[in-house]
C-alpha cells in the first residue's frame, strides 16, 4: 500500500496525533495521549483545525473518566459548550431553505458536518460547523439557485449558472453572513454516473427540523471524507480523520469496500482512502476491516493523481500556484470532450476554480510583469555579464526561505541580491558536527563597525548570547565565532543552530523600514585544531586588554574555549 | 393575556424544533433557535429541566421534588410553578394533553427517586438568560487564518 502520510503536508502531526487519540480512543490510551498533550502544548496556542477537536476531545476525556480536576477540564467544557450553541443555530438559520427547497420539491441531501453530525455524531458539540452544505441534483440546480436567491442569499461567486459545467459547488451568503454551500457534485471531481444515480439511490432519509432531508450513505460518505479531507487548508484539515473514525465505527458491517474501491479513482481518493485506512490502522489501532484492506489496497493511483495528492498536500497561496493542479482537474473534468476543447475550455474552469471575474488574473498578471520590468529589468540588463560568473558562495539568494527569520525581501544593489534583516532578526544555519565553527556574514561595507555596529550590535547562537570580542569585521565581512558549535558526538549528520542578532537601526534615505544588517552572503566555515587554538589567544588577549567591551554580555571568550573543553572531553568520555 | 384554565390533563414539553437542550456535567444548557437567546440552567434548574424532559407532569414533579429536596411541599410547589411559568413565558415550552394509557411506561416519581422525604438542600431554580450571545456564537474564529497557513512540517 502507498503510504503517503508520513511527512507532514495536511498530514497530522505527532501533536494532533496525540490529540486524536486522546478525543477518540478508550482508556487508558487516551488518558495518556491527553496528558502526553499537556506536556508539549498549551491550549491558549492552538492551531485552528487543531481547535476544531477540542468538543470531541472533551466529550471523550468525560466518557473515559479523566481526572476530574484537571484543571483544563472546565475550559474544554466552556469550548464543546460553543459549538453545541453554535452548531445549532448555524442549522437551524437554514431552516426556511430547507422549507423553500422542499416547497418547490427540489430534493436535497446533506453534506459533510450536518450530516455527520445528524447521522454519525449524533452529538452537536463536537464538530463545530461554519455553514451548511447542502447538494441537489444536477438538473435542478438552476432552480435551487433560484429558491436561495429569492431567499435573500447571494452567489460568493461570479457568474454562478455557468459553474455546473466545471465546478461541483457554490457557496451563498445572506446579509447577515451565513453561508451555504450549494452541491450538485459529491466531490470536486465527477465520479461515474452509475454513482451519482446510485448516491442518491442509497442516500439514508432523516427528520431534520420537522423537514424530509437525507444524507448520504456511510459508504459516500467515507468516500467523500477521504477525498475532501488530505488536502491543505488555512486551517489544518485534521478533523477528517476523526470523521473517518466514526465512519468506520458506525459504517461497521454496512460499508460497501467495492464500492469504494471502484469510484475512489474518479474522486480522485485512491491516495487519500489508502493513507486514511493506513493512518487509522497504525495510529489509531483501528480495526479496518481485513476485506476494506485486501480490496483498497488493489487499487493503484495514477501518476495523475499522485501528482495531484502531493500539490493538494502543500500550501498554494495563490492561482499561479494553484494553476498546475487546476489543469489536471480540468483535464479530468472534461473527459470525454476534443483535445483543443479541453484545452481552450482551462481558461473558463481556472477562473471558476479560482472565483475570478472575467479579466481579473491577467489584469493581475499583466500588472506584475510591468512591476517587473521596472525594478529588475534593469538590473539583469545592468548585470547580464555577471550572470555569467561564478556566483558568490553563500549567497543569500541561495539560502532557503526558511532559514530566514524576520528579514525584508530579496532586493537588487549594485551588481548583487540583498536582503536587509530588520533589527532584530535570525538566521538558521546548518553546523558540521564535531568541529568549531565560524560564520562569516558578507554586509557588503553598508555599515560601519568601529563607529556603528561594534557599539550595539549583540549577537546569540540559540539563545546564548555570543561574547561581543567573539565578533570580528574585516572588509566588510563580519565574522562570529559562536561557542559551542561543536555540538553533540560527531557523525550525525549537520546540526541546525540558529544565529540571531539585535542592533540599532541604519538609517537609509528614503527608506522608512527598520533595517538592520543588509546580508549579501552567509557562509559556515569550520576551523581546524590550529585555528581554534588562535581564535583562543586571540579571545584571551581581548578579553585582557579590553575588559569593558565584554560587559555587555555575561560571557566572555575564556567561556568560549571552556565550552569547547567541555564538549570535547564529553566527546571523549 | 391570561389563558383559560384548562381542565384537561397536560404535562410539559420541550418546545421542539424551535428550542434544544442539553445537560452537560450538572449544568443545562438551553437555546431558543428563533430568538438566539441562550439559556444556562444549574443545580436545582438543571434537576428540574430534567424532570420536565422526562415527565413533564406538575403533580410528579412535587412528589419527586419532596422525595428529593428537604423542604416543605408548599414551598416545592410553588418553586416548581414559578419555574414553569418562567419556562413558558421564554417559549421554552409548552404544554400538551396527554393520555393516561400513553405515559403508563413513563417511570412515576417514585421509581425517579422520590419514595421517601428527600435530603438534599433545595434552593430555587433559576434561569439564567443571554440574549447576546448570538452574534458571539455565530464568530467564526476557524476562518479568520491568516493567508500564512499554518506551518507545515517538513
Amino acid at each position: 500500500m502507498t503510504s503517503i502520510y508520513a511527512s507532514g503536508g495536511c498530514w497530522p502531526t505527532r501533536d494532533q496525533t496525540l490529540l486524536l487519540r486522546a478525543a477518540l480512543l478508550d482508556a487508558p490510551a487516551a488518558i495518556e495521549a491527553w496528558e502526553e498533550w499537556k506536556r508539549r502544548n498549551d491550549l491558549d496556542y492552538l492551531e485552528a483545525g487543531t481547535f476544531r477537536l477540542i468538543g470531541l476531545l472533551y466529550r471523550n476525556l468525560v466518557r473515559v473518566g479523566a481526572n476530574a480536576s484537571d484543571p483544563l477540564l472546565p475550559r474544554l467544557k466552556g469550548i464543546y459548550r460553543h459549538f453545541w450553541a453554535k452548531n445549532h443555530l448555524t442549522m437551524a438559520l437554514k431552516e426556511g431553505l430547507l422549507r423553500a427547497l422542499e416547497d418547490k420539491g427540489i430534493p436535497c441531501i446533506l453534506l459533510k458536518g450536518a450530516a455527520l453530525t445528524l447521522t454519525v455524531y449524533h452529538d452537536h458539540g463536537v464538530r463545530p460547523m461554519d455553514d451548511l452544505d447542502v447538494m441537489v441534483p444536477p438538473a435542478r440546480t438552476h432552480e435551487a439557485m433560484d429558491v436561495l436567491e429569492a431567499l435573500g442569499w447571494k452567489a460568493e461567486v461570479h457568474s454562478p449558472r455557468e459553474l455546473p459545467i466545471s465546478i461541483h459547488a457554490c457557496s451563498f451568503r445572506n446579509a447577515a453572513g451565513d453561508c451555504v454551500d450549494l452541491h450538485w457534485r459529491l466531490c470536486h471531481l465527477p465520479a461515474s454516473t452509475e454513482f451519482d444515480r446510485t448516491l442518491w439511490e442509497r442516500r439514508l432519509p432523516l427528520e431534520f427540523q420537522g423537514h424530509q432531508v437525507s444524507v448520504p450513505c456511510f459508504t459516500d460518505q467515507l468516500l467523500h471524507t477521504c477525498a475532501h479531507g488530505p488536502q491543505y487548508k488555512l486551517a489544518s484539515p485534521v478533523r477528517w480523520i476523526a470523521d473517518a473514525f466514526w465512519l468506520l465505527k458506525r459504517g461497521g458491517e454496512e460499508l460497501d469496500w467495492d464500492r469504494i474501491a471502484r469510484n475512489a479513482p474518479s474522486v480522485g481518493a485512491v491516495l487519500g482512502v489508502q493513507g486514511t485506512l493506513k493512518y487509522l490502522r497504525e495510529e489509531l489501532q483501528v480495526l479496518v476491516p481485513d476485506r476494506g484492506l485486501e480490496i483498497t489496497s488493489k487499487v493503484v493511483a495514477t501518476l495523475q493523481e499522485r501528482w495531484e495528492a502531493r500539490l493538494l498536500s502543500k500550501n498554494l497561496p495563490t492561482p499561479w500556484h494553484r494553476m498546475p493542479v487546476d489543469f489536471s482537474h480540468h483535464l479530468r473534468c472534461s473527459r470525454g470532450q476534443p483535445w483543443w476543447n479541453r484545452v481552450r475550455g482551462f481558461r473558463v474552469y481556472f477562473r471558476h476554480a479560482n472565483n475570478l471575474a472575467p479579466g481579473q488574473f491577467s489584469a493581475h498578471q499583466k500588472a506584475r510583469v510591468r512591476f517587473w520590468v521596472r525594478r529588475w529589468l534593469p538590473w539583469y540588463l545592468c548585470h547580464f555579464p555577471l550572470l555569467f560568473l561564478r556566483s558568490q558562495d553563500g549567497a543569500v539568494h541561495k539560502l532557503p526561505k526558511d532559514a530566514f527569520g524576520g528579514f525584508h525581501e530579496l532586493e537588487p544593489f549594485e551588481h548583487r541580491l540583498v536582503r536587509w534583516s530588520s533589527t532584530q532578526a535570525s538566521l538558521r544555519l546548518g553546523f558540521a558536527p564535531g568541529r568549531e565553527s565560524k560564520v562569516e556574514i558578507d554586509i557588503g561595507g553598508m555599515r560601519g563597525w568601529k563607529k556603528d555596529l561594534s557599539n550595539h550590535l549583540r549577537f546569540h547562537m540559540d539563545g546564548r548570547p555570543v561574547p561581543a570580542n567573539c565578533v570580528k569585521a574585516r572588509r566588510g565581512v563580519l565574522t562570529v565565532y559562536p561557542p559551542g558549535t561543536a555540538g553533540e558526538l560527531p557523525g550525525e549528520g549537520r546540526q541546525m543552530r540558529t544565529l540571531s542578532w539585535s542592533c540599532h537601526p541604519a538609517a537609509v534615505a528614503g527608506d522608512p523600514r527598520a533595517l538592520g544588517l543588509p546580508v549579501f552572503a552567509v557562509r559556515v566555515c569550520t576551523l581546524s585544531a590550529a585555528d581554534v587554538a588562535r581564535v583562543q589567544d586571540r579571545m584571551d588577549s581581548a578579553s585582557g586588554q579590553d575588559p569593558g567591551n565584554t560587559a555587555a554580555t555575561k560571557m566572555d571568550a575564556s567561556d568560549w574555549a571552556r565550552g569547547r573543553v567541555a564538549e570535547h572531553s564529553s566527546r571523549e568520555g | 393575556m391570561c389563558e383559560a384554565p384548562s381542565t384537561e390533563p397536560f404535562r410539559w414539553v420541550l418546545n421542539s424544533p424551535s428550542v434544544v437542550s442539553e445537560t452537560v456535567e450538572g449544568e443545562t444548557i438551553v437555546i431558543h433557535l428563533e430568538t438566539g437567546a441562550y439559556y444556562s440552567l444549574e443545580g436545582s434548574a438543571a434537576e428540574c429541566w430534567d424532570f420536565v424532559m422526562r415527565d413533564g407532569r406538575d403533580d410528579q414533579a412535587v412528589s419527586w421534588m419532596c422525595g428529593h429536596y428537604g423542604e416543605t411541599r408548599d414551598v416545592l410547589s410553588s418553586a416548581w410553578k414559578e419555574f414553569t411559568d418562567a419556562l413558558q413565558r421564554e417559549n421554552l415550552v409548552r404544554k400538551e394533553n396527554f393520555d393516561e394509557v400513553q405515559l403508563a411506561g413513563t417511570p412515576s416519581s417514585e421509581e425517579a427517586g422520590g419514595a421517601s422525604a428527600g435530603s438534599v438542600a433545595f434552593t430555587v431554580p433559576k434561569i439564567q438568560k443571554y440574549e447576546d450571545m448570538r452574534e458571539m456564537l455565530l464568530l467564526d474564529p476557524i476562518h479568520d487564518v491568516s493567508a500564512g497557513g499554518w506551518p507545515q512540517t517538513a
